[in-house]
C-alpha cells in the first residue's frame, strides 16, 4: 500500500523527462519547424519549413529551403512551387528564382495524402558583417477540383412532387449528398425547373454557389508554370464547371464563373429539353425519383508564403 | 423702571442717535457698532497699508539682495535659464524651420536615448566667489552615451563672455577620449594674471565641439516588376506586402539610434514600396540629414551612400556632382557600389537646431537587380560624419577686489584677505 505514491511518482517523473525531451526534437534546431501548419478545412496548403520565420541562417553554410505541401482535400493536385524574393548577392547559385513541382497520388482510395517535402538550393550564403535580414517567399501554383454530388429531384410534375413553386420561378434546393473539399468550396445548389414545350419537357437549369474559402487566388490555366513570372493581368481566372456523373443522356453545358470582390462565384448549368415521357408516350420519371449528379468544378489556384530569417 | 429712565437719559445726552432707543438697556453693545459699510472700508484701508509695507519692505530686500554678489549671479543665471524661451527666438526658428522646403525622409522608431557626447553642467570648481587675482578653475560635466570610440578628439573651449579672454583646457585640447565612457576630468583655468583684472559678476561661456558619425542608417528595399504591380492590381489582392504576407511596418524607414543628426533614407517622393521596376523610369533615392539634438553641425566632413552594384547614380537625370546629388563612385565591392560625397560640396553644410537638409539622386537599375524574380530585397545605405558643436553653458562667478582698490559691492568683506 505504502509503495504505491512512491510509484506514482516515479511515473510522473519519467513521463516529465520524455515530455521535455520533446523540446529536444527537430523543431528546436536552428532555422527549422517553426513554420510548420497542418491543413485546414480540406484543403492545399504550402508552407515554409526551413528556415523558420525569424529563424537564423548561418553564413558560409549551405542554406536549403524546404517547402512543405499538405494536401488534406480529396484531388490529386498537380503544381509547382518556385522560390523568389532571395538576395542573390548573399545566397551565391540562387538566380531569382527556382522551382519545383509536385503531384500528389493515393495509394489507395481511403487513404490520404502523404506530405510532400520539396527541398531548395542548396545555395551558400556570403558572409556577412553582423546579423542581416534576409527574407523569400515560396509561390505555389497547382490545379485543383472540387467536387460536388447533389440530388436532382425530376418528374412528371415537378410542382407537386418536388415542391418547386411556380411563383418563385420553379427553384428548389438540391440535397447535396456529398462534396470534396478544397480551396473553393461549395455552399449549396440550387435547382430551376421549368416547362419547355408544353407538360412533356422542361428545362432544368443549375446554380452553384461556391466561395473560395482558402488564402490565395485563383489565376489563368495558363499561369500555371509561369513560374516566378507574375500572373498575367489580362486574363481573368475562372472557375471551369463540368457534369461527371448524371444518368441522363441530355448533355448539360456550364458556363465558366469568375470569383467576385466577395469571394463568391456562381456557376450555371443548363440541360435543355428533357423529355418527360417516352416513345410511348409512358412518364420516365416516377414520383419520388431522384437522380444524382455530380459537378465538378476545376480551378487553378496560387498561394503564397513568406518567410524572414537573420543570417549571421 | 430704573433702566428706562436711564435709557430716556442717554438719549438726552447723544450717546446714540435719537429715535434709536437701544431696545435691550444701555448695556447693549450694538448702539456702538458701527456699520457693515464702515467695517468693510476700515478693514480694506488695513489691508492696503499692510500690502504697501510688504511691497517696500520686498522691494527694499530685493535691492539688497540683488546687490549682493550671490543674488546677482543668480540673476545672471536665470537670464541664461530663460534665455532659450525667449519668444523671439522660438519665432525665428521657426521662420528658419519654414525655409526648409521639398522632400524630407525621416527616421523611424523616434528612439530617445541618446547616443554621442553629452555636456551635462559646466560648473566653477570650488567658491563661486573668488578674490582678485585668485586662479579659478572650471569643470566640465561630460559624458559619453551609449557609443564606444576608439579616439575622439573633444574641443573644448572657456571663455569669459563679451571679452575675449580664453581659459586653459586642461589636461590638454582636444581632450582624446577612447572606450566607452570619458574617464578624464576636463577643467578650464584662468589664471591670476587674468583675475586680477576682473571684478564683480563673471559669466564664464564653456564650449564643446566633437566629431561624430551617424552609421547604419539603412533601408530596406523592395523591388518588383510592373507585371507584378499589375497582376496584383487586377486580381484586386491588396498590396504587395499582404499578398506576399511579408510583415512589414510601412512606410519602411531608417531607424534613428540618438545621434545628433538623423539619416533618413527614402525611395520617392512619397516613399511607398515596394519600388516598381518600369521600362524608362529611374527611381530615386533620398537622404536627409536632419539635427535631432539642440546644438549645431558645424559641417558635414564625409558623406557615404552605399547601394546594390545593380544600381547606379544617373549622372545625366541627377546632373550630378551638385549640391542635390553630391555623390561620386568611389568603390566597387562585390555587392555594392560606394559612393562619396565631394569635399567641395559638403564642406558648407551646416544645420542648426531642428534644421533639415536633404540630397536627392536618380538611379539606373541593371536588368540582373530583378531578373527572372518576382522581387528582390536589397538595402541602401548612408552614413555621415559631422562636427556637432554643443550648446554652450555659462557659470557665473564673483570676483571680489582686495582693499584699496575699486572693486564695487563687498569689498570690506575682503580686507581679511589682504
Amino acid at each position: 500500500m505504502g509503495i504505491k505514491p512512491i510509484a506514482i511518482a516515479c511515473i510522473c517523473l519519467v513521463s516529465l523527462f520524455f515530455i521535455s525531451g520533446c523540446d529536444m526534437l527537430p523543431n528546436s534546431i536552428p532555422g527549422f519547424g517553426g513554420n510548420d501548419e497542418s491543413s485546414v478545412g480540406g484543403v492545399l496548403s504550402a508552407s515554409i519549413f526551413a528556415p523558420s520565420n525569424n529563424g537564423k541562417v548561418l553564413s558560409d553554410y549551405p542554406f536549403k529551403p524546404i517547402v512543405k505541401i499538405k494536401n488534406a482535400g480529396q484531388f490529386e493536385a498537380e503544381g509547382q512551387t518556385c522560390i523568389t524574393g532571395l538576395d542573390k548577392d548573399v545566397f551565391s547559385v540562387f538566380t531569382g528564382c527556382e522551382c519545383k513541382s509536385f503531384k500528389f497520388e493515393k495509394e489507395g482510395a481511403t487513404s490520404e495524402f502523404e506530405p510532400i517535402s520539396l527541398e531548395f538550393g542548396s545555395y551558400t550564403v556570403k558572409p556577412q558583417e553582423g546579423d542581416a535580414n534576409q527574407q523569400f517567399s515560396a509561390i505555389t501554383r497547382y490545379e485543383y477540383v472540387t467536387d460536388v454530388t447533389a440530388d436532382l429531384c425530376i418528374s412528371n410534375d415537378i410542382y407537386e412532387d418536388c415542391g418547386a413553386d411556380p411563383d418563385a420561378g420553379g427553384a428548389i434546393d438540391a440535397k447535396i449528398s456529398r462534396v470534396s473539399g478544397g480551396p473553393i468550396s461549395i455552399e449549396g445548389v440550387q435547382e430551376t425547373v421549368s416547362y419547355t414545350g408544353g407538360s412533356d419537357t422542361v428545362t432544368l437549369i443549375f446554380t452553384i454557389n461556391a466561395r473560395k474559402s482558402a488564402t490565395g487566388r485563383l489565376i489563368p490555366e495558363s499561369d500555371l508554370n509561369a513560374q516566378c513570372t507574375p500572373v498575367s493581368a489580362d486574363e481573368t481566372p475562372k472557375v471551369q464547371a463540368a457534369v461527371r456523373e448524371f444518368p441522363i443522356t441530355t448533355p448539360i453545358r456550364c458556363r465558366d464563373a469568375e470569383v467576385s470582390a466577395d469571394s463568391t462565384a456562381t456557376i450555371i448549368c443548363e440541360a435543355k429539353d428533357i423529355s418527360l415521357i417516352n416513345a410511348k408516350g409512358q412518364a420516365v420519371f416516377e414520383k419520388g425519383y431522384t437522380v444524382p449528379i455530380t459537378f465538378s468544378l476545376r480551378y487553378f489556384f496560387e498561394t503564397v508564403a513568406s518567410s524572414k530569417f537573420v543570417v549571421s | 423702571m430704573v433702566k428706562e429712565k436711564e435709557h430716556e437719559q442717554d438719549a438726552e445726552a447723544g450717546s446714540y442717535p435719537t429715535g434709536q432707543k437701544p431696545k435691550y438697556g444701555p448695556f447693549d453693545i450694538r448702539r456702538y457698532s458701527p456699520t457693515q459699510e464702515s467695517k468693510e472700508k476700515r478693514k480694506s484701508n488695513v489691508l492696503f497699508f499692510v500690502a504697501l509695507f510688504a511691497i517696500i519692505m520686498l522691494a527694499v530686500y530685493g535691492w539688497y539682495w540683488y546687490n549682493t554678489p550671490g543674488g546677482e549671479r543668480q540673476v545672471v543665471q536665470l537670464k541664461n535659464a530663460l534665455a532659450p524661451y525667449n519668444p523671439a527666438t522660438w519665432y525665428m526658428g521657426k521662420l528658419s524651420q519654414a525655409q526648409d522646403i521639398g522632400n524630407v525622409w525621416s527616421a523611424g522608431g523616434g528612439n530617445e536615448t541618446l547616443k554621442g557626447v553629452l555636456f551635462d553642467s559646466f560648473k566653477v570648481a570650488g567658491s563661486e566667489e573668488i578674490p582678485q587675482g585668485s586662479p579659478v578653475v572650471f569643470a566640465y560635466g561630460l559624458k559619453l552615451a551609449n557609443a564606444v570610440v576608439s579616439k575622439l578628439p573633444l574641443t573644448l573651449s572657456c571663455n569669459i563672455k563679451d571679452k575675449d579672454i580664453a581659459g586653459d583646457i586642461i589636461p590638454s585640447n582636444p581632450l582624446i577620449i577612447s572606450g566607452k565612457r570619458i574617464t578624464q576630468n576636463a577643467r578650464c583655468r584662468f589664471n591670476s594674471e587674468i583675475t586680477k583684472e576682473l571684478s564683480g559678476t563673471v559669466e564664464v561661456e564653456g564650449g564643446v565641439i566633437f566629431p561624430f558619425s551617424t552609421t547604419d542608417a539603412k533601408l530596406k528595399v523592395y523591388f518588383t516588376s510592373e507585371e507584378m504591380e499589375q497582376s496584383l492590381l487586377s486580381a484586386d489582392e491588396g498590396d504587395f506586402f499582404s499578398y506576399l504576407g511579408i510583415d512589414e511596418q510601412l512606410p519602411l524607414r531608417t531607424a534613428y539610434n540618438g545621434e545628433p543628426i538623423e539619416l533618413g533614407i527614402g525611395v520617392s517622393t512619397e516613399n511607398e514600396q515596394p519600388v516598381v521596376l518600369r521600362e524608362g523610369y529611374n527611381p530615386l533615392i533620398g537622404i536627409t540629414l536632419n539635427n535631432r539634438w539642440d546644438g549645431k553641425m558645424l559641417n558635414l566632413t564625409e558623406f557615404r551612400l552605399i547601394i546594390p552594384k545593380e544600381l547606379s547614380i544617373n549622372q545625366e537625370i541627377s546632373q550630378n556632382p551638385n549640391g542635390l546629388c553630391p555623390f561620386t563612385l568611389a568603390r566597387q565591392g562585390k555587392t555594392t557600389n560606394e559612393y562619396r560625397a565631394s569635399e567641395e560640396l559638403i564642406e558648407q553644410v551646416s544645420l542648426e537646431k531642428g534644421r533639415l537638409r536633404s540630397f536627392e539622386c536618380w538611379l539606373d537599375v541593371a536588368p540582373e537587380l530583378l531578373g527572372s524574380a518576382q522581387y528582390t530585397v536589397k538595402e541602401y545605405e548612408a552614413e555621415a560624419d559631422y562636427v556637432y558643436q554643443l550648446p554652450s553653458r555659462t557659470a557665473t562667478i564673483t570676483v571680489k577686489g582686495v582693499a584699496g582698490k575699486e572693486t564695487g559691492i563687498g569689498e570690506d568683506l575682503l580686507s581679511p584677505l589682504v
